[in-house]
């Protein structure tokens, strides 16, 4: 059976451990009870992104407790700073906490130096913000290669993201093919990584 | 998303390459078999692992920055009601303004005033002086009635300034001020006469 419990127990274990995040989320006068990310949407994008999850941290980490230590501290930052996720990105949101646990984690057990030679290097590590706050010149420059992007393609992206509907019901609303709204979103991908890459985000 | 729209998204995406395949598993478009098949590929494939992390950053990046609503059919129709809405609004505005500034200057000349008096204070000298006249009846009545002339002999009256009425019905406008004292010493000149006759 898995080391790691499900989100629920999860908090339960996390409050004395981390000075009790729910009551600091509801103490906020920003954020109130409400805003506690514990609707089942949340914990079902959690439950279904596991096995992917659990993969990816393998590979990574190696050792299985140190992937159900991620494992909990992702859960511990999804119930604390997951309210302000967009829907269409929430798992993308997990896999970025994720991979900047795992790096953390790695970091603070850089015993074997194999496994440095391997994750370890600042060149092969993905660095996240940890509060996952985007800064303003990032987002300009996201801002401009979007905008960058053919109109059809820059539609399909923000239907999708923004918008969160499907590639079908995007497909619907715009008279296309759902092969052609895939192809937008997959171009524009491409094309963003690629000119992100060039700015060097 | 119904099963058919499933199977059609899996089809479509039956031989996409690894980044596509991230992407689309990320925002929750790959079902059944296409995520078993993915979830077996990652925890078998670092590189694979790492493209999903790229595609990740890049797809919560691009959810954090703040844009307009897309210009979708349903929104592209629901602007144009809005903009055909808004332009109505302003033309009703627009005219009302208008209408509100012609009428505020018809109003102010005394010419148009005129015409704001009922028609039948228009029709003519002859009903401004009916008006008068039966104002000027009355007050010549009471004055009459003030000479002591005796209540058998009022009785007459109606008739004798009836007909002394009939005799200044041409007089202006301006003189009908003074016409019920007209009015009342021709009725007291025709009482007088009669009296005179009667012996």
């Amino acid at each position: 059976m898995s080391r790691f419990l499900d989100p629920k127990q999860q908090r339960k274990r996390a409050q004395p451990k981390t000075g009790d995040p729910l009551d600091k989320l509801a103490a906020s006068d920003a954020l109130g009870p409400s805003n506690v990310p514990s609707d089942p949407s949340w914990q079902e994008v959690f439950e279904k992104v596991l096995p992917v999850l659990r993969g990816f941290l393998h590979n990574r980490l190696g050792q299985e407790s140190d992937v159900d230590d991620c494992l909990q501290t992702v859960s511990v930052k999804m119930i604390e700073k997951g309210s302000g996720v967009a829907p269409a990105a929430r798992r993308a949101w997990l896999f970025r906490v994720a991979a900047n646990e795992s790096a953390r984690l790695w970091r603070s057990r850089a015993a074997s130096k194999k496994a440095l030679q391997r994750y370890g290097s600042d060149e092969t590590d993905i660095e996240f913000p940890e509060n996952s706050l985007t800064s303003d010149e990032t987002n300009q420059q996201i801002i401009k290669t979007l905008n960058s992007l053919p109109p059809t393609w820059q539609r399909v992206v923000r239907m999708r993201i923004h918008e969160n509907l499907t590639f079908q019901q995007i497909a619907d609303q715009l008279d296309i093919p759902i092969g052609t709204a895939l192809t937008q979103m997959r171009r524009a991908l491409e094309q963003m990584k690629q000119e992100l890459d060039s700015d060097e985000i | 998303m119904s099963g058919k729209q499933k199977k059609t998204v899996m089809e479509t995406s039956s031989s996409p390459d690894g980044s596509h395949q991230c992407t689309l598993y990320l925002l929750g478009e790959l079902a059944g078999q296409s995520v078993t098949s993915f979830e077996q590929q990652v925890a078998s494939s670092p590189e694979l692992g790492e493209m999903l992390i790229v595609q990740a950053a890049l797809i919560e990046e691009v959810s954090k920055i703040k844009i307009e609503p897309s210009i979708t059919r349903a929104t592209r129709s629901a602007y144009r009601w809005k903009s055909i809405a808004t332009l109505a609004s302003l033309a009703a505005c627009v005219t009302a303004a208008l209408l509100s500034v012609q009428f505020l200057d018809q109003t102010a000349k005394p010419q148009n005033q005129l015409k704001q008096i009922p028609s039948q204070m228009q029709s003519g000298p002859r009903d401004v002086v009916d008006t008068s006249e039966s104002e000027s009846l009355l007050i010549a009545k009471a004055w009459v009635s003030d000479f002591g002339v005796a209540a058998s002999e009022t009785e007459i009256f109606p008739t004798v300034i009836e007909e002394a009425l009939f005799e200044i019905e041409d007089e202006s406008e301006n003189e009908s001020a003074i016409s019920w004292m007209t009015i009342a010493v021709a009725a007291e000149s025709a009482l007088l006469d009669g009296e005179s006759n009667d012996g």
